[in-house]
C-alpha cells in the first residue's frame, strides 16, 4: 500500500512539473481569476471591403457603441477644414457621430444640422433599434437668447456671454440620420451621460450640483423625468469627483469616469478603474450588483458593447508581467466570472475593439482615407 | 496573478526598451503603448553619442507622463509621443485637427490614426481625464 501511495504521489510530482513547465514555456503572463488560471483564446482578424461613404477619420472618441442589431457607431474626431471649405462643413471642434452596420452602410448624424440650437456641446450619445439620441448642452434659438445672428463666431460670442440660458436638450434622430425631434431636458440633477433601453425609456447618470453625490434616473421616450433611481448604499463613491494626486486627497479635479453600456433588457453601469461593483439596471429600474471576478489588483477600464456575456479591457497597473496592450476578459454576465482572456494579435489595441456580436470581434483600421473594418473570431491559444 | 521572475521582468523591460528605442528612429508612434520606459538613441556631431530614458511615470496603457524636453548631443527631445504624425494618410498633419483631438482627449478616452493604419489610445489621454483641468473648468459646460 505504501509503495503504491509513493508512486501515485511521484506521478503527481512529474505531472505537476510538466504543467508548471509547459506554462512557462508559453513565454507569456497569463491572468489567473482569484481561484484558476484562465484560458487564453487569441483573436484572429481579417479585413473587409472599406466602409463606402464615410472617409477615415483622424481620431474617434470611446467608448464605441453597438446596437442589438451589430451596428457600431462610432463618434469621430473630423479633420478640421479652413476656408471655404469649412464654410459648408461641420462646426469646428463638432465631433460627428458615424454608424455602419454589419452590411457596411454607414450614416452620420450631424448635430450642426438640427437647426434649432446653437454652440451646440455634445456630451453624450446613446442608440436603439430605431433611433440615435444626443445629450447635448446648447444655447436655445437664436432670438430667444439675445437675438444672435447665425455667424458663427457671433453666436460663439453670444453663447458665452448667455452661459447661464444654456439648457441641456435631448436631440434625436433616426437610424437614417434624419433629425426627429429635440427636447429640453429638466431634471433636478445634472446629467453627464444618459443610454437607451430597448423599450425606448433612458437611464440618466449624473451628479447632485450641491453636494456631487452621484445619481441615477430613468428618463421615458420623450427625454421627460420617470423616475429616481436608488443607488445601493456603499456602491458608488459618496462624491463623483475625483482629486488629482490619486490618493483620496489633494484638489477635485476630474469627474469619475463611468460608462453606460445596454445589453438586452439592461444596461450596464461601470464605475471604470475602481473596486466599485458593475451595476445592471433593468428596464424597470432594479439595481443588481456584479461583483467581477478579476485577477488580484486589476480593475476594469472599459467594457466592450457586446450582446451577450460582458467584454471588459482590464487594468492591472499594480501587477507584474502584464499583457501587452491592455488584456480583454470575457464575463459571465450574471457573476461575473471571468470566462475567457482574450489577446490580439498585430499589435491591436484592446481599446480599438469596437463591437463583440454573434462572436465576432470588430475593430477598424483606416487606409487611403478610407475606414476599414476588420472582423475577427477567437480560437485557443495553443 | 502569478508572481513573475525579476530577472525576466528586467529582460522584457530592456527588450522592449530596445525595441522601441529601434523603432523610435523610424516612427516616434510605434513607441506608444504599455511601456513603461522609452529609450531614446541620439548621435549628435564630433562622434557625440547618447541616450535618454524617459520613464513614464505609469505602468500598462495608463500613461501619465508628463511633457519634458532635454537636450542630448544637441538635440532636443521630448518625452510626448507624438503619435499618428507619420501617418501615410495625412489625417493628422494638420495642426488645428491635432489641438481639436487634444481637446476631446481631455473630455473622454481617444484612440488616433498611427502611421501603420491603426487606431491607437492617444498617450497623453490616457491619464484620468481632465487631470490637468481646474475643477471649475472640468465641470463647466461650454
Amino acid at each position: 500500500m505504501t509503495r503504491v501511495l509513493a508512486a501515485l504521489a511521484a506521478s503527481l510530482a512529474f505531472a505537476c512539473m510538466v504543467a508548471a513547465s509547459s506554462a512557462q514555456q508559453t513565454g507569456e503572463p497569463r491572468l489567473e481569476g482569484p481561484n484558476t488560471a484562465i484560458p487564453v483564446y487569441q483573436i484572429t482578424f481579417k479585413e473587409r471591403e472599406p466602409v463606402k461613404g464615410v472617409g477615415a477619420a483622424p481620431a474617434f472618441r470611446l467608448p464605441f457603441h453597438c446596437s442589438s442589431d451589430g451596428t457600431v457607431f462610432i463618434t469621430t474626431i473630423q479633420p478640421v477644414l479652413d476656408g471655404a471649405q469649412a464654410k459648408d462643413a461641420r462646426t469646428p471642434g463638432q465631433p460627428l457621430l458615424v454608424s455602419v452596420s454589419p452590411s457596411g452602410e454607414a450614416h452620420s448624424f450631424p448635430l450642426n444640422r438640427i437647426g434649432n440650437l446653437f454652440d451646440v456641446h455634445q456630451i453624450g450619445e446613446t442608440e436603439s433599434d430605431s433611433r440615435v439620441a444626443f445629450l447635448v448642452s446648447a444655447a436655445p434659438e437664436e432670438g430667444s437668447v439675445n437675438g444672435h445672428d447665425h455667424d458663427p463666431s457671433a453666436s460663439a460670442q453670444g453663447a458665452a456671454k448667455d452661459r447661464s440660458e444654456r439648457h441641456d436638450y435631448l436631440v434625436t434622430f433616426d437610424r437614417e440620420g434624419n433629425h426627429q425631434k429635440t427636447t429640453e431636458l429638466r431634471s433636478a440633477f445634472r446629467i453627464t451621460d444618459i443610454s437607451a433601453f430597448s423599450s425606448g425609456s433612458f437611464l440618466a447618470y449624473g451628479y447632485d450640483v450641491v453636494d456631487h453625490s452621484p445619481k441615477l434616473a430613468m428618463l421615458k421616450d420623450d427625454g421627460s423625468f420617470l423616475k429616481p433611481l436608488e443607488i445601493p448604499k456603499g456602491e458608488a463613491p459618496e462624491s463623483v469627483l475625483g482629486t488629482k494626486d490619486a490618493s483620496g486627497k489633494g484638489p477635485s479635479a476630474y469627474l469619475t469616469p463611468i460608462q453606460l453600456t445596454p445589453q438586452g433588457q439592461y444596461i450596464y453601469f461601470l464605475q471604470a478603474d475602481s473596486d466599485y461593483p458593475v451595476l445592471r439596471v433593468s428596464v424597470g429600474g432594479a439595481i443588481d450588483a456584479i461583483k467581477p471576478k478579476l485577477p488580484v489588483g486589476a480593475t476594469i477600464a472599459m467594457l466592450i458593447p457586446s450582446d451577450e456575456n460582458l467584454y471588459a479591457i482590464i487594468h492591472t497597473a499594480n501587477a507584474p508581467g502584464k499583457p501587452p496592450g491592455g488584456a480583454v476578459l470575457e464575463l459571465s454576465a450574471q457573476e461575473g466570472l471571468a470566462l475567457r482572456e482574450l489577446r490580439l494579435g498585430n499589435d491591436e489595441s484592446a481599446y480599438g475593439l469596437a463591437c463583440v456580436h454573434d462572436k465576432k470581434f470588430l475593430l477598424f483600421h483606416h487606409g487611403d482615407g478610407r475606414l476599414v473594418p476588420l472582423v475577427g473570431t477567437a480560437d485557443p491559444r495553443e | 496573478m502569478r508572481p513573475s521572475c525579476p530577472i525576466s521582468v528586467c529582460v522584457f523591460c530592456l527588450l522592449c526598451s530596445a525595441v522601441c528605442s529601434a523603432q523610435k528612429a523610424v516612427s516616434p508612434a510605434e513607441c506608444t503603448g504599455p511601456l513603461i520606459q522609452n529609450v531614446v538613441d541620439c548621435a549628435g556631431p564630433h562622434g557625440c553619442k547618447g541616450q535618454i530614458v524617459y520613464d513614464t511615470g505609469g505602468e500598462g496603457d495608463y500613461i501619465t507622463t508628463t511633457v519634458t524636453t532635454r537636450s542630448c548631443c544637441g538635440q532636443l527631445f521630448s518625452s510626448l509621443v507624438p503619435t499618428g504624425d507619420c501617418d501615410s494618410d495625412g489625417l493628422l498633419k494638420d495642426q488645428a485637427t491635432k489641438d481639436e483631438v487634444g481637446r476631446a482627449a481631455k473630455e473622454s478616452a481617444v484612440l488616433v490614426a498611427d502611421c501603420r493604419g491603426h487606431y491607437v489610445p492617444y498617450d497623453v489621454v490616457s491619464a484620468p481625464r481632465s487631470l490637468a483641468t481646474p475643477p471649475s473648468k472640468t465641470l463647466e459646460r461650454r
